[in-house]
């Protein structure tokens, strides 16, 4: 059980998408081909099933969008190696997003053919792929702004056709229906204003249809006076709607994370928890090289020959690009998003340009061939043999043209190697086992995680209550086979704040909101000893922040010193040296030489000697701490048992 | 004679019946056992009683020089133990004093409420009256910590009661009783002199003229900061191939059995000063396994353990295991070890019979006494005429089905079970069967086929035609 004591409805509170998917997998290989299979193993191989599956999905959408089979090859083998997705589809990564890239994709090639075909066909498969999609990534509401902003744009630059007509109606019916289908997301489909987009552009394509229709019937002289009443009619009732809808509050407002997107601040000023996580915060410039490499120059060259040659599918390109490329400098996370998009734009640049020169080099060889055949009839002459040879080899066009295409496949070399290199140094490695370089270039392990984990699992009671940060509570949950009172579904922020505070307070309050909790054991990550930096001292700002909401006398001011600083040392903020994550996490280091040359308790990961040092715990003693100090668990003494 | 021994007896009983409260149960088997009909027919000349208690698994060397007292072929001789120490005992074994080894069977039918007699026949040949021989006994659960937890930095303890005599149903002249201790710190041991202890010896007697079935309780208190490692369980389960692999997964669940760790438990203290502050805890494992063993693994249900070695030495191979923390008094673990072993190394086809014999260890080469045993032996689909040969004695010994991999019929599991295991109890016990060539071609047999049924149908589909009109294009 996770959120004691509230617990959690885990069927409104997650995307079941992965989990379907996983066991349905399993289902088949176990039940039906009877292979020997552990569920495990299926978990693992979904994110590179999924990988080869999206791989073939881009190389459809880039044939469907380019009519290029070349381009369409090309972003199959950059999909299936460009490290912004690699990151989610290596084996073991077992998230929400390793099948969501595919299904998003998938929908938005159904949805392209849809709209090229204008068949019904596709476009209510394309709904089946966006129920797939929002079962499993909470990302599908881009799907669902996206297309209607096709749509919209469509219409605006006079694009619009039944085609269009036939598809989006079919999607948007079919597709809202199916979504309301999954419990995480039921009636907010319909009224939340993430999805207010879908709705009303649904309205507007019916009123041009109708204005259409109309206009066929009526006179061109009837018609402008018609769609003036027409166009106020519809204004005020959409007006009315929506205040009406606001006002009443079906139409929910505007969550986060979604408001985050939009205005990158949002989250920091209102909600710490949502700003907290790594992923969200804004991208740096070198990690969209580093994700994306030569795409990074490729795919603006893919949106000039959109913009050179537009059809409804490039321009469904062109806001795909924009969009998403926007979105990745507000979340780091979304980086997924823009690098589909980028392989397809930069395949088909890539394609485009390699045609290009390829075509100038066979014009030269015919030319060539040409000249020699006419050569060939006449009686041959040595001199002129050899100025025809000259001439090849310093035509400034062929030369061009053949370094051109060295580059080119130079750049696309140079793509791969980089793939493979980053794949190999940043995420092939678990994050739940570390690896660093002894002094004999040794490779030392860090298994501290799951050797306190499975502590807990083996020699504590089964119905321990387990108090840490959010962070590790489903790492808790899953591998220590215990009782957590947060974990990483952020479902409930007052709870998180709770803990927050349980943490930053001093000991005796502390003490005694873990006894209104009943909790068991506190576990807190500590990094000092092998400088591991991710600790719990880093993230200590986020829970004043966190434990601020549900606390007002929790002040972030009062964990800075006079200097506004941060500081583990002794010019460190009294409130914080005093404060039970502090006392947790330096018990008793002050007593540990890490270097040789510092004095004891010196922080490896803050580089100074920690502050207050000497102190006795009183509410809580040390039950467990890793080998090398990472996780320590400290067992909560009962109100008679303390010292 | 035989009338004035049972009265002796009988008062000896009842001496013991007033001195120490037993129950009438007790008075009752007593009694039982006096119908041993053999009790006047052997004389101990001398037992020595050597129980050792600085190993792991606390054994029990009796040396017993006896006489045959009547006419004609020796009978069986008898050696019986108490309901307490007959619990204890995991693991029996008698041999002459020169090394031949005796069979020594447990007398089910005679042993009663707990009492247990085992039954000695000594070799036919042997002209002479008078025996020499050893018992000896691998015991379990014998050991008690006292006090039941201790902290880090405190001296574990632990306390041993047994019989200060040879619990025999016969005279006994002399004997002596000697304890062996793993430290030279004994706190307290129960006096009956002549008693002398020295350094990490704990003698008792000579003692003469003693009666059968003679009682004196022992209790010695005393020092041991080893760890005590105890098996809870193991499941080892055996996958014969006859592609030429037999695959091994051994399922531990450990522990220790060491007086419980209350209080901190502080990695500084752990970590700086092992010899204080790690007193009873262990962390390391070793198996001693086949020397072609290959392939092994090391995990558990949250993945690999980063931690172990294996070398590989003349005649076998030696995996230490280091678990992920370590074990403390009362605290525990569980993992898995897999490995592989080429077939042919442990399989051979008799020619008399035509039967495959496999021949494996019983138990774990761990040295800790195992409280559970279950070893499952998956063999091909299609074997028949199964049978063990085990060198003592099983709990149960039963048959499953088991489908993996293609499997259509399944195939059949031996298991076989036992309870309180000693590492004495390591030792290779054979299966037989039997098992067709055809057998072994069964499943590629059986894709072969489905691959082929599968294109003939392919070709059948492809070729009917059910469409009601003729295509445009071929019109055209």
């Amino acid at each position: 059980m996770s959120w004691y004591p509230l617990g959690r409805v885990v069927g409104g509170t997650v995307f079941p998408g992965i989990m379907l998917t996983a066991g349905s997998l399993y289902f088949f290989l176990k039940k039906i081909v009877r292979i020997t299979v552990n569920i495990k193993h299926v978990c693992v191989f979904m994110g590179p099933f999924f990988a080869s599956n999206a791989s073939l999905i881009t190389y459809l959408f880039t044939k469907e969008v380019s009519k290029d089979y070349g381009a369409g090859l090309i972003s199959a083998v950059m999909i299936a190696i460009v490290p912004g997705y690699i990151s989610r589809s290596v084996a073991g990564s077992f998230d929400n997003e390793c099948i969501a890239i595919f299904a998003l994709i998938l929908t938005y090639y159904l949805w392209l053919k849809a709209v090229n075909t204008g068949s019904m066909f596709y476009a209510a498969s394309c709904a089946l792929a966006y129920l797939y999609m929002v079962s499993s990534w909470g990302g599908y509401v881009f799907i669902m702004n996206l297309i209607p902003l096709h749509a919209f744009v469509l219409i605006l630059v006079g694009r619009y056709s039944r085609r269009l007509y036939v598809s989006y109606t079919t999607l948007y019916i079919l597709g809202t229906l199916l979504s309301m289908q999954v419990p995480f997301v039921g009636f907010q489909a319909v009224q939340s204003s993430e999805h207010l987009a879908g709705m009303g552009i649904f309205g507007l394509i019916q009123l041009v249809a109708a204005v259409k229709y109309v206009k066929s019937i009526l006179g061109e002289k009837y018609f402008k006076l018609f769609l003036k009443i027409l166009g106020f009619i519809a204004v005020s009732i959409l007006v009315l709607f929506v205040a009406v809808g606001l006002a009443t509050g079906y139409i929910a407002p505007w969550t986060g994370r979604f408001l985050s997107l939009l205005d990158p601040t949002y989250a920091k000023k209102y909600i710490p928890i949502i700003a907290s996580v790594s992923e969200h915060q804004p991208t740096a410039w070198s990690s969209y090289f580093f994700d994306l490499q030569s795409l990074v120059f490729l795919y603006p060259v893919g949106l000039y020959y959109c913009f050179k040659n537009p059809s409804d599918s490039k321009i469904f390109l062109i806001l795909y690009a924009v969009t998403s490329t926007y979105f990745t400098g507000v979340m780091v996370r979304l980086m997924l998003v823009l690098a589909p998009i980028c392989v397809i734009l930069g395949s088909m640049a890539l394609s485009n340009m390699f045609k290009l020169f390829a075509y100038k080099i066979r014009e030269f060889d015919e030319e060539d061939k040409k000249k020699k055949k006419a050569q060939s009839k006449k009686p041959t002459n040595q001199k002129k043999k050899k100025k025809t040879e000259q001439n090849k080899i310093f035509n400034l066009g062929y030369i061009a043209a053949t370094l051109m295409i060295a580059l080119l496949t130079a750049l696309f070399i140079s793509y791969i190697f980089h793939s493979i290199w980053v794949t190999s140094e940043a995420y092939s490695s678990p994050s739940i086992v570390l690896a660093a370089k002894g002094y004999d270039g040794n490779r030392i392990i860090f298994d501290d995680f799951r050797e306190a984990y499975y502590w807990l699992r083996q020699n504590t009671a089964p119905d321990a209550k387990i108090m840490s940060w959010w962070d590790y509570g489903y790492q808790i949950t899953a591998m220590a086979n215990r009782t957590v009172l947060v974990d990483n579904n952020t479902w409930n922020n007052t709870h998180i704040g709770t803990v927050g505070k349980a943490m930053v307070k001093t000991e005796n309050i502390s003490a005694q909101v873990m006894e209104q909790h009943d909790v068991d054991y506190v576990l807190v990550l500590f990094g000092g000893l092998i400088g591991y930096s991710s600790d719990d001292i880093n993230k200590y700002l986020w829970l004043v922040r966190i434990g601020g909401t549900v606390d007002p006398s929790i002040k972030e001011e009062d964990y800075l010193n006079s200097r506004k600083e941060f500081r583990v040392d002794s010019q460190g903020a009294p409130s914080f040296l005093n404060s039970m994550m502090y006392k947790l996490c330096f018990y008793r280091f002050w007593e540990v030489k890490t270097e040789g040359n510092k004095p004891s308790g010196y922080d490896r990961v803050r580089n100074t000697v920690m502050g207050n040092q000497n102190y006795e715990l009183e509410a809580v003693e040390e039950a467990f701490t890793s080998e090398h100090w990472i996780v320590r668990i400290y067992k909560v003494l009962k109100k008679e048992n303390r010292k | 004679m035989c009338v004035k021994q049972l009265v002796i007896i009988f008062f000896v009983v009842l001496a013991i019946q007033v001195f120490s409260d037993s129950s009438i149960d007790d008075v009752q088997v007593r009694q039982d056992l006096f119908n041993v009909k053999h009790q006047t027919s052997f004389v101990n000349e001398k037992v020595t009683k050597q129980i050792d208690l600085s190993a792991l698994v606390p054994t029990q060397r009796i040396e017993i020089k006896t006489a045959f007292k009547k006419k004609g072929e020796p009978s069986s001789y008898f050696v019986t133990f108490q309901k307490d120490m007959s619990e204890k005992i995991a693991f029996i074994k008698a041999s002459m004093i020169d090394g031949t080894s005796l069979e020594i069977v447990k007398d089910n039918k005679q042993s009663i409420n707990g009492y247990s007699i085992y039954s000695i026949n000594f070799p036919k040949e042997e002209s002479t009256k008078k025996f020499h021989f050893i018992v000896e006994l691998d015991l379990i659960n014998s050991q008690i910590p006292s006090p039941k937890t201790v902290t880090q930095k405190e001296n574990c303890f632990l306390v041993y009661t047994d019989n200060i005599f040879f619990y025999t149903p016969y005279l006994t002249k002399t004997q002596k009783t000697e304890i062996t201790f793993p430290t030279n710190f004994v706190k307290s041991h129960t006096k009956l002199t002549p008693t002398e202890l020295s350094g990490k010896k704990l003698v008792y007697g000579p003692y003469k003229q003693i009666n059968g079935f003679s009682q004196a309780d022992l209790k010695v208190h005393f020092q041991n900061n080893q760890p005590l490692p105890r098996i809870r369980s193991l499941t080892k389960t055996l996958t014969v191939s006859h592609f030429g692999n037999l695959f091994v997964d051994e399922y531990y669940v450990i522990s220790n059995e060491q007086a419980k760790l209350v209080g901190e438990f502080s990695r500084l203290d752990y970590s700086r000063n092992k010899q204080l502050s790690a007193r009873g805890s262990f962390q390391d494992a070793t198996l001693h396994l086949h020397e072609k063993a290959y392939g092994f693994e090391y995990f558990d249900i949250i993945g690999n353990i980063s931690t172990s070695q294996y070398t590989k030495t003349s005649g076998q191979t030696v995996v230490n295991l280091k678990t992920r923390f370590p074990i403390f008094g009362e605290w525990k673990t569980d993992f898995h070890f897999t490995y592989n072993i080429p077939l042919k190394e442990v399989l051979a086809k008799s020619k008399k019979t035509g039967l495959y014999r496999l021949t494996f260890p019983f138990g774990s080469s761990i040295n800790a006494p195992i409280e559970d045993f279950e070893m499952k032996i998956i063999l091909p689909e299609g074997t028949s005429k199964i049978k063990s040969e085990i060198p003592f004695g099983v709990d149960s010994q039963s048959f499953q089905v088991y489908n993996e991999f293609l499997d259509t019929t399944g195939r059949p599991v031996m298991v076989i079970n036992k309870e309180s295991l000693v590492p004495s109890h390591n030792q290779n016990i054979e299966i037989f069967y039997d098992l067709s060539f055809i057998n072994m071609w069964r499943k590629p047999l059986l894709l072969v086929s489905i691959f082929f049924v599968a294109f003939c149908l392919i070709i059948l589909i492809s070729r009917i035609n059910l469409s009601l009109y003729k295509s445009k294009k071929k019109q055209d």
